[in-house]
């Protein structure tokens, strides 16, 4: 009987400390593993693997998933979003309608991540910690549509060859925002 | 009994870093844009602009100085048992801010884990179960900003909370057998001023006139006063035995107390319930947990105590020699708490006993301890084991050995009764007044 309470112990342990878990650790995951998931479905509806290509970069962001499922905070949580995206990149066929719905899908899971690694595995949160939290959001939800709204727009505008030069000149400016800079 | 809340502490202004969720939003971001751009794809842009918004609006919302700092405060320093203090952490406005506080051991937390996550202020309760002295903490603060991009942390120092026994009411009469004192509530058996009737004598010079009885005096025709008893305080010692603290036994529940804890529990309710009456009331110690408590009547008296007991901590070190007390004032109401275990302390009793102090005992042995009721005839199962040591069996052993002890204490005047609260006592503290009235025996 030993060796089966030796299998049963850690068992019964994992589970009694699931129960630890809060509920708003428990919601963020799951929201994000959903969002993943939707993501991945909408990137890929011939099926996650329909062929090797669409099959290894299904195997990363499951990878990814998992890491992040139980690491929220875990750089392997890199691996799902950019599958996706590579995914994305070859598919002549794709939407504006399926384009939105997965970028949609892509920031609901990069936030629920990004608020399960702020907080303890069983801290709760107050009221006012979700309405700070949602008004941030909301302002990101609305600047990311005025966002999307302009590359429709400017993506109509065809300058031919030198289309390429504003696209530098874009790039330039958000890697020059985005760079990390030198703490005083 | 409480005191003011304390001053907050103030740590330095915290440095917040990126979080990998603002390295996730960048890389895939501005990896996503690069792509779009070199195939000529906008609707992949289109997928990765939230994601560089998100990035953006984070890094507009920094704050270059960083996070303000951690403030902790609590709103008591000194509680009762049973009673709670709230901690409140304090960051800033607009600070997602996350405290966690590992579990203290006879203590609830609310949230019960400990952790909670608010807008720039974050409050934990504490419920302190049992009397001592509790570190709240270390407290660990996560600051961050409310998208989670960037955060800071740090680890605040413990918030120290003394916990005062509970000095239950008890249901006692205040009536002593052998009041020594000078002035106070007892009833004596000296003639003086007092206000009980002794009985009606003639007058002697030095009589005061307004104690003159004129009814007997006008029918005798002899001048007669009346004599009364006087009141007077005394002395009470509480005698605590802190030599081996007893645990209760495994089944008797989470919050059953040791004998420790009944022991400093009695100390405090009869203490209190004497000091209220005026008398003097002090503490010594036959262990070495709790120090001595010189004599003392008042509040004051009563804060010292409880300070003094609350101070005392399970002592884990090497068993020392018992402390001895050599002598007591006669008719001193000496009150000793012991679990009647260790022989030093069943001497100390008859010690006091020979000095001619009014002695009773307060059994704080735990009553799972020893009790024969959950004996079965087979090894007991404590946690779904089976115990291989028989402790059960042992302490059942040891309390009918006890019993010889017990017997041989009350045939010798001495009354023994174990604490079950705040009426423990009245019936003991009844008989040793009654008996002050009855045939003495000589002790030899």
């Amino acid at each position: 009987m030993r060796w089966i309470q030796r299998f049963v112990d850690p068992l019964a342990r994992g589970l009694l400390l699931l129960r630890t878990v809060s509920p708003e650790q428990a919601g963020l995951r799951l929201l994000g593993l959903a969002a993943t998931v939707a993501a991945l479905l909408l990137t890929m509806p011939g099926g996650l693997f329909s062929g090797l290509g669409p099959a290894l970069l299904s195997l990363a962001a499951i990878a990814g998933l998992i890491a992040s499922t139980l690491a929220p905070d875990s750089d392997l949580g890199l691996l799902a979003p950019a599958a996706v995206v590579l995914a994305l990149v070859p598919q002549a066929e794709l939407t504006v309608g399926r384009a939105v719905l997965v970028a949609l899908c892509l920031l609901a899971a990069h936030c629920a991540w990004a608020l399960a690694a702020t907080i303890p595995l069983h801290s709760r949160l107050t009221r006012a910690a979700w309405a700070l939290t949602g008004r941030a959001h909301l302002v990101v939800l609305v600047a990311s549509a005025a966002g999307a709204l302009l590359v429709l727009l400017v993506s109509r505008v065809d300058l031919g060859p030198w289309m390429l030069v504003p696209a530098v000149l874009a790039l330039a400016a958000l890697t020059v925002v985005v760079l990390p800079r030198r703490e005083r | 009994m409480t005191s003011s809340p304390a001053p907050p502490s103030t740590t330095r202004r915290l440095r917040d870093r990126p979080s990998a969720a603002l390295v996730r939003a960048g890389a895939v971001g501005g990896g996503g844009a690069l792509l779009a751009v070199l195939v000529g794809r906008p609707l992949v842009l289109l997928v990765v602009v939230p994601l560089l918004v998100w990035a953006f609006v984070a890094l507009l919302r920094r704050d270059p100085e960083g996070v303000p700092s951690a403030r902790v405060a609590a709103s008591r320093r000194i509680v009762e048992e049973g009673s709670s203090v709230a901690v409140d952490v304090r960051t800033g406005p607009g600070v997602l801010t996350a405290v966690t506080v590992p579990l203290t051991r006879h203590s609830d937390l609310t949230p019960p884990h400990g952790s909670l996550a608010g807008d720039g202020a974050v409050r934990i309760a504490v419920r302190a179960r049992r009397w001592g002295r509790i570190a709240v903490g270390p407290l660990h603060v996560l600051a961050s900003d409310p998208l989670g991009a960037s955060r800071a942390q740090v680890e605040v120092a413990p918030v120290r909370v003394q916990v005062l026994p509970d000095a239950s009411v008890l249901e006692a009469p205040v009536e002593v057998p052998t009041p020594i004192g000078v002035s106070g509530v007892h009833l004596s058996r000296r003639r003086g001023d007092g206000t009980a009737l002794a009985e009606v004598r003639a007058f002697r010079p030095g009589d005061r006139l307004h104690r003159v009885n004129w009814r007997v005096t006008s029918r005798t025709g002899t001048l007669h006063t009346n004599a009364t008893f006087t009141e007077q305080d005394t002395d009470v010692l509480i005698v605590t035995d802190t030599i081996a603290d007893v645990l209760p036994a495994p089944w008797a529940g989470p919050d059953a107390p040791s004998s420790l804890d009944v022991t400093v529990r009695a100390t405090a309710a009869v203490a209190r319930h004497y000091l209220s009456a005026g008398d003097r009331v002090g503490v010594f110690d036959v262990g070495h947990l709790l120090g001595p408590v010189r004599p003392g009547t008042g509040p004051r008296q009563l804060r010292v105590l409880t300070d003094a007991l609350s101070r005392a901590a399970r002592d884990t070190g090497a068993p020392k020699p018992a402390r001895r007390l050599r002598s007591v004032r006669p008719g001193t109401l000496v009150v000793v708490c012991s679990p009647l275990l260790a022989v030093p302390a069943i001497e100390q009793i008859g010690v006091l006993v020979a000095h001619g102090a009014d002695v009773v005992v307060v059994d704080t042995l735990p009553a799972s301890v020893g009790d024969t009721s959950v004996l079965q005839g087979r090894p007991l199962a404590v946690d779904g084991r089976a115990s291989e040591r028989f402790w059960a069996e042992a302490w059942a052993l040891r309390r009918l050995q006890r019993e010889e002890t017990v017997r041989e204490l009350r045939e010798s005047g001495v009354s023994v009764t174990p604490w079950e609260g705040p009426s423990s006592l009245a019936p003991v503290l009844l008989s040793l007044t009654a008996a002050r009235t009855a045939p003495r025996r000589r002790r030899s």
